[in-house]
């Protein structure tokens, strides 16, 4: 797996140019003090150069070739989740190293506050990582995007319908939604990693599964 | 080494169906024409496709149970695939040194320099001499004990193809124990550097047999028709029709050269073993 996460360091580096223009970016977008912005932002850029790295290795049809080296394919998958997380975390202590060096310019800024709701950035990065890993790394990254249009649809179809059937019944989230607010910022941070854990291996275990039967 | 013990894979109306072995200390040669199951063979051995029946052994172990540790044995070049061309050989330099135990970076950063392979230059940007002198200097790289290369030298010009089998050759002359699987269209590739050859065919491997028996052995016997009536059949192989009558192959080239010493016969190359036995006789034509 070491080779593999060198592999798409040293491809994700080849964009070194583009990455600090991002992070450029990122931190004028953040000037108006709302410090919140950066740590979802680069947090987001970090997603897709996780699908980047699975576009690479589609481009060459690079795949076979990797798996005639000393790489299992089940390594493989993982890799792809793990070098995601280390992306995410790397975006998002970039994120903590803009806010803090801004905090000292922008005396304004409401830093206690923006560093208590930065880490919910985390579980909804892995919830992110969980829907657009599987689809490209199973389908390809052409025919994936087809797939991931055609599965979303159908999960906000599904979630509308079901949001119908349970008013009908008397049940309505909004209602459970808003008993989330008395929790604490701690639980609720708890219960987000806990669910993105829970979904990111699910999506995991699927690519696991795909790529086991899948043929070159 | 390696040991495919009829495998069998169906792709619509294309089945492989292959039986092959390739001893220790032998380069084994898998000849055939385009679309005749090389690739689909060598994909097979490599555990890149599933089989629907047949086993596949390399080094003493089933393929499905090859851990990523029997695999730094293995050394493998494939035609149609390899490392992302937007990396160089600096950064594969620095991928191998994290994957394998026994490679040696200086080592490889030597080779790839007398190869005059740029080291920070992207591979997209490198010749195809030099991209195809660069996949086997990777999978010469790391001490492995097999070498599976699919058409290591295609496209190549003569120079670079012989600097390629140079490489092979040291490969090989390193330790006794060795061995390669390689396919190639160029015959003179293959005469000059395999120990023995397969011929495939639509899936079917027609023919295995040392390369020195099918240059001493093999010949081509272009027959009149009057000859062609007259000769002893039993030894031909395969029968052509031809303007001039027809062209024969034997692998008995001795016994018609002693009992037919009127007859016309060429030296049985790899290229007519090809198109001969890959001939596949029309309605009223000869087999």
């Amino acid at each position: 797996m070491k080779g593999l996460l060198v592999k798409d360091f040293r491809q994700i580096m080849k964009q070194r140019k583009f990455l600090l223009l991002i992070l450029i970016l990122a931190i004028c977008l953040n000037l108006n003090g709302d410090g919140s912005f950066v740590f979802g932002y680069l947090t987001f850029v970090g997603g897709f150069l996780v699908l980047n790295t699975i576009s690479y290795d589609e481009y060459d049809n690079t795949l076979p070739f990797l798996f005639t080296l000393p790489v299992e394919r089940r390594s493989y998958v993982i890799e792809k989740y793990v070098f995601g997380i280390l992306v995410c975390v790397v975006g998002w202590l970039a994120g903590l190293v803009v806010t803090l060096v801004q905090s000292l310019f922008l005396p304004d800024m409401p830093l206690q506050e923006i560093l208590m709701s930065a880490p919910v950035f985390v579980p909804i990065f892995m919830l992110m990582l969980s829907v657009m890993i599987p689809f490209p790394l199973i389908f390809g990254r052409e025919k994936g995007t087809i797939v991931m249009m055609v599965v979303m649809g159908a999960f906000i179809a599904l979630s509308y319908w079901l949001d119908r059937i349970l008013t009908e019944r008397g049940i309505y989230i909004s209602q459970f939604l808003d008993s989330l607010s008395g929790m604490t910022l701690g639980m609720v941070l708890l219960i987000a990693f806990a669910v993105a854990f829970i979904v990111l291996s699910i999506s995991c275990v699927a690519c696991l599964t795909a790529m086991r039967k899948k043929e070159f | 080494m390696l040991k495919i013990d009829h495998v069998v894979k169906k792709y619509g109306s294309f089945t492989l169906n292959c039986d092959m072995e390739i001893r220790p200390g032998c380069v084994t040669g898998l000849i055939g024409k385009n679309g005749a199951g090389k690739s689909t063979a060598f994909k097979a051995a490599l555990g890149l496709i599933r089989m629907d029946s047949g086993t596949v052994e390399i080094l003493g172990k089933p393929i499905e149970q090859l851990s990523a540790a029997d695999r730094q044995k293995i050394g493998v070049v494939l035609s149609d695939s390899g490392f992302s061309t937007f990396l160089s050989v600096k950064d594969i330099a620095i991928i191998l040194d994290n994957m394998y135990d026994k490679f040696d970076r200086n080592v490889f950063l030597e080779e790839c320099h007398k190869s005059e392979l740029p080291f920070d230059k992207k591979i997209k940007e490198f010749s195809t001499g030099m991209k195809a002198k660069l996949k086997v200097l990777i999978a010469t790289s790391h001490d492995a004990s097999l070498l599976i290369l699919d058409e290591p030298t295609v496209g190549l010009d003569v120079v670079a193809r012989d600097e390629i089998l140079d490489l092979l050759r040291g490969y090989m002359e390193q330790d006794e124990n060795r061995s390669i699987l390689i396919s190639s269209h160029i015959s003179s590739d293959l005469e000059t550097l395999c120990d023995d050859l397969y011929m495939i065919d639509h899936g079917t491997i027609l023919l295995h047999e040392e390369t020195d028996v099918l240059l001493s052995d093999y010949a081509l016997l272009k027959l009149s028709q009057e000859q062609y009536d007259r000769i002893d059949r039993q030894y031909l192989l395969r029968c052509k029709d031809e303007s001039y009558g027809y062209a024969c192959l034997t692998n008995q080239k001795q016994y018609y050269a002693e009992n037919y010493p009127d007859i016309v016969m060429e030296k049985g190359g790899i290229d007519d073993l090809i198109l001969m036995m890959a001939w596949s006789p029309k309605e009223g034509e000869q087999l």
